[in-house]
């Protein structure tokens, strides 16, 4: 006969067993009383749970066949990471009040993040170069008055808003759709080394699960859950970060919105949050305000408003077409010989230099993009 | 009784000589033998030409009877033997006698009445009458091609009692003039679509002209409906004039090809192909028992136009590069081994991503990045590698083709892209490469030296771009037409930049 499980090995255990999620995992709570008893349950006793089945009764008695719990132990030793339960009193306060609560999640990193109140930057994995320098300042700014930021460390919105807190040497927390030995996306690896050295990884998921379509929206929630706003930089209408934003209204968390160019597909979920009562943002400030937060509060100097990007000296054709450009819109090659009254080849030729130099981006869809914001 | 006339058959779109001889007044039971692989359609023949003999007064041959299409070991097709063997028949069963003197080829298939009708490879038979110095008798309708051969006698005969009368000599036939040929008559005849009806996209018709004026291959990039195909098809009309030599490649192929029978538009131009993209290999490539040209060679001197892309079969996409490299394309069967002209300019369409819409403004695209990504890679690095420019058609606005000004008219393009190519021409009289997309490597470091700024500025623009190795020398070729085009003998910065916008497909992008 081994051991008896302690109440927090058995979370582990109930925590990668498919089938239990945090609802059912309450209502077994309220049935047992404690999850070592839920493990010690009979099959029996088990379905007279409201939402048991057979197979899920099977998969908790015989959870060691698929769930190796030592392994999974010697795992957190070997990353240094801990397992915490809504019981600890570290686990963050914001999240124990949702309704689906996680049965515990997997840190890695520096806990005390949690110490600090959190907000989010969530939007898009396609964004505009607009998009990115919004979230990273906003992610500063936040940052250095004090803030861990929170995000999904997706391409786009969320890895921006990552880097724009670890450099302003602040906090930031990547919650994940995966285990937290998994890096996704791949191209994020130096982001997650970073994080895990300078901020927090969390994740619900056990060891060597990987993603896929469930769990980013499960992974949502919990971001939401953590924060006391979540802000939305850029959405399209159908975009993943919508979900958020929709976890965050069910959680009655603080709801902000980011405008963009309203010929833009990749702010239209923005101005559709905005409509629907979500909060117009756009500086930090306007964040603090809507928290409540003092600026005496601030631990350091908030950054000043944007201040014109440095120009290069340009060549009268650069600086017409960067002038062109000069609105954020994304503009094509045809829109913008128009605008300029250039020919095309002048158009396409000098782009390129702009593009040498740093100050227009090409993107996939054929267009320019300048950054005019730095 | 034993006759002999000469005929030919097809092999891909040479022509070779046939004899077809016949024997009657055989010892034996009264039979119609037909020997010399003939298929279906020429054993067939006995059955027309029967007919057609009785009802133009003659009589079928009342003993065994031997036919013989020689060499033996050649497969022959179709109906195009029929004329020779009625003509071998009369001959054979002395119900005429030949009184035209010099050496003729036939070739024709015959109605029951005796009426001649078309044939494919007309123009094939003319240019091998042309080799053994012969005249050549053929369906009206298909002399008109075959009249384009310069020193052959082309005789076109609507029936059979007319060549029975013009070889006993009681009737003339007056060999037909290349200048009253169909195709003579609509030289040079407009295309009927126009570049002027294409609003908007000029960053696509600036891409396009140059393609043309250097032979580059060229692939648009666009969501549906921004008029890729519109433009496609009309690349011909703003390419050079054909030259009467190109031409008949190219009609020689339709020819083969059986397209010349009834096609309504007879004129001079060049060929627009687009298959669909479900298309197979030797559809594609050509084939058959007897092989026969594929798209390819129907696109010879023209355009090969492959819409969606990355649909083609790898396989189809594949097979393409050789005669990319080549210009030529040779075919192995049973029936022996042919190598057909496939010297085509490539132009290539795909969507933005695989559900079309990215950078519509209308529609959201609801494409990841990777599966943009891995779209995009769906075109093969060796296919991409024969594509020099690569461009994007945004989608275009109800307001924009509403547009009432007309564009720039396709006689003007052709123009500045004729004088594009003499320059050319004269830069390269003493190269195998007729235009700069076809420079070797020798030639590229002749004709695209970089002044060291310049070259600065490439190293550059490879390395931020992230560019691949294969861009480079795509990028000298594309940048040598541009600077051409603009009249300059050297590759001026803006040539080369203006160059190297157009990789779209092996550089970073910004998602």
């Amino acid at each position: 006969m081994q051991e008896p499980l302690t109440s927090r090995e058995a979370v582990l255990v109930l925590n990668a067993v498919s089938g239990v999620g945090p609802v059912l995992y309450r209502r077994l709570m309220e049935t047992f009383g404690s999850p070592e008893r839920i493990l010690e349950a009979d099959e029996y006793a088990l379905t007279r749970v409201e939402g048991v089945g057979p197979k899920t009764a099977q998969a908790i008695r015989d959870w060691a066949t698929t769930f190796s719990l030592s392994k999974e132990k010697r795992l957190l030793l070997d990353w240094g990471a801990v397992f915490l339960t809504p019981d600890d009193a570290a686990f963050p306060p914001l999240l124990r009040k949702i309704y689906d609560c996680p049965l515990g999640l997997y840190m890695l990193g520096d806990v005390m993040c949690l110490k600090k109140p959190c907000v989010s930057i969530v939007g898009s994995r396609r964004s505009t170069l607009y998009g990115i320098s919004v979230a990273k300042k906003l992610a500063a700014g936040l940052a250095r008055a004090g803030f861990c930021v929170v995000s999904g460390m997706a391409r786009g919105i969320d890895a921006a808003a990552h880097e724009g807190a670890l450099e302003a040497g602040g906090s930031t927390l990547a919650v994940l759709g995966s285990g937290i030995d998994i890096v996704y996306p791949p191209e994020n690896k130096e982001l997650y080394d970073a994080i895990r050295q300078k901020g927090l990884i969390v994740s619900e998921f056990p060891f060597g699960r990987t993603v896929n379509r469930q769990t980013f929206p499960m992974r949502n929630r919990i971001i939401s859950g953590l924060s006391e706003a979540v802000i939305v930089v850029e959405s399209a209408i159908h975009g993943g970060s919508m979900i958020t934003a929709n976890t965050a209204g069910e959680q009655g968390r603080t709801l902000m919105a980011i405008p963009g160019r309203i010929d833009q597909v990749s702010s239209q979920g923005c101005h559709q949050l905005i409509r629907d009562g979500a909060i117009l943002v756009t500086s930090v400030e306007d964040v603090l305000e809507e928290l409540a937060y003092g600026a005496q509060q601030l631990e350091m100097q908030l950054p000043s408003a944007s201040k014109p990007r440095p120009v290069m000296s340009l060549s009268p054709l650069e600086q017409k077409i960067y002038q062109a450009l000069a609105d954020g819109a994304c503009v094509g090659l045809d829109a913008l010989a128009e605008r300029t009254g250039m020919p095309i080849s002048d158009v396409a030729s000098t782009l390129l230099l702009l593009e040498l130099k740093k100050q227009v981006v090409k993107r996939a869809d054929g267009t320019f993009e300048a950054r005019v914001f730095a | 009784m034993l006759a002999k006339l000469s005929s030919a058959v097809l092999q891909g779109i040479e022509a070779s000589l046939v004899d077809v001889e016949v024997n009657t007044g055989e010892i034996g039971e009264l039979r119609f033998i037909l020997v010399g692989l003939p298929d279906a359609a020429v054993r067939e023949s006995q059955d027309r030409v029967f007919s057609a003999l009785s009802n133009v007064g003659f009589r079928a041959p009342a003993t065994r009877t031997t036919i013989n299409l020689a060499p033996g070991h050649l497969k022959k097709e179709g109906p195009m033997y029929d004329l020779p063997i009625a003509l071998g028949i009369l001959k054979a069963t002395g119900q005429i006698a030949f009184r035209y003197e010099r050496p003729l080829l036939f070739a024709g298939e015959l109605g029951l009445s005796g009426e001649l009708r078309p044939i494919k490879g007309g123009l094939s038979i003319a240019l091998l009458a042309k080799k053994y110095n012969m005249g050549v008798v053929l369906p009206a309708d298909s002399a008109h091609e075959a009249a384009l051969v310069n020193d052959v006698n082309v005789f076109p005969a609507r029936t059979l009692d007319e060549v029975v009368r013009f070889l006993e000599c009681r009737n003339d036939i007056v060999p037909l003039n290349a200048s009253e040929s169909f195709y003579s008559k609509h030289v040079m005849a407009d295309y009927p679509i126009d570049f002027a009806e294409v609003k908007g996209q000029a960053a696509v018709k600036r891409a396009v002209e140059i393609a043309v004026a250097g032979g580059h291959n060229l692939l648009l990039i666009g969501p549906p409906g921004s008029g890729k195909s519109m433009i496609a098809k009309r690349i011909p009309g703003i390419m050079p004039k054909p030259h009467i030599d190109e031409f008949l490649e190219i009609l020689s192929i339709q020819s083969a090809a059986g397209i010349t029978l009834n096609a309504a538009d007879r004129a001079l131009k060049r060929p627009f192909r687009a298959p669909h993209h479900t298309i197979s290999d030797v559809g594609l490539l050509g084939g058959g028992t007897i092989p026969a040209p594929g798209e390819i060679s129907l696109a010879h001197n023209g355009v090969l136009f492959l819409d969606e892309l990355p649909e083609f079969k790898r396989s189809a996409l594949e097979v393409l590069r050789q005669p990319l490299e080549d210009g030529t394309v040779a075919i192995s069967r049973s029936a022996g081994k042919v190598t057909l002209p496939s010297a085509f300019m490539l132009v290539a369409a795909m969507n933005p991503c695989p559900c079309g819409h990215l950078g519509d403004a209308k529609r959201e695209c609801r494409c990841t990045v990777p599966q943009i990504q891995r779209y995009r890679a769906k075109i093969s690095g060796p296919l991409l590698d024969r594509i020099d420019i690569h461009v994007e058609a945004p989608s275009i606005s109800v307001s924009e083709i509403q547009k009432k000004e007309n564009a720039e008219p396709s006689t003007t393009i052709r123009d500045r892209i004729g004088r594009c190519r003499d320059l050319q021409a004269q830069r390269l009289a003493h190269s195998k490469a007729k235009c700069n997309a076809r420079m070797e490597n020798a030639e590229i470091q002749q004709h695209c030296a970089l002044s060291p700024e310049n070259s600065q500025l490439m190293s550059q623009a490879m390395e931020e771009l992230d560019l691949s190795a294969r861009a480079y020398t795509k990028i000298l070729k594309v940048a040598r037409t541009i600077a051409d085009l603009a009249n300059s003998t050297d590759i001026a910065a803006n040539h080369l930049l203006e160059a190297i916008q157009y990789r779209s497909l092996d550089r970073q992008l910004f998602y």
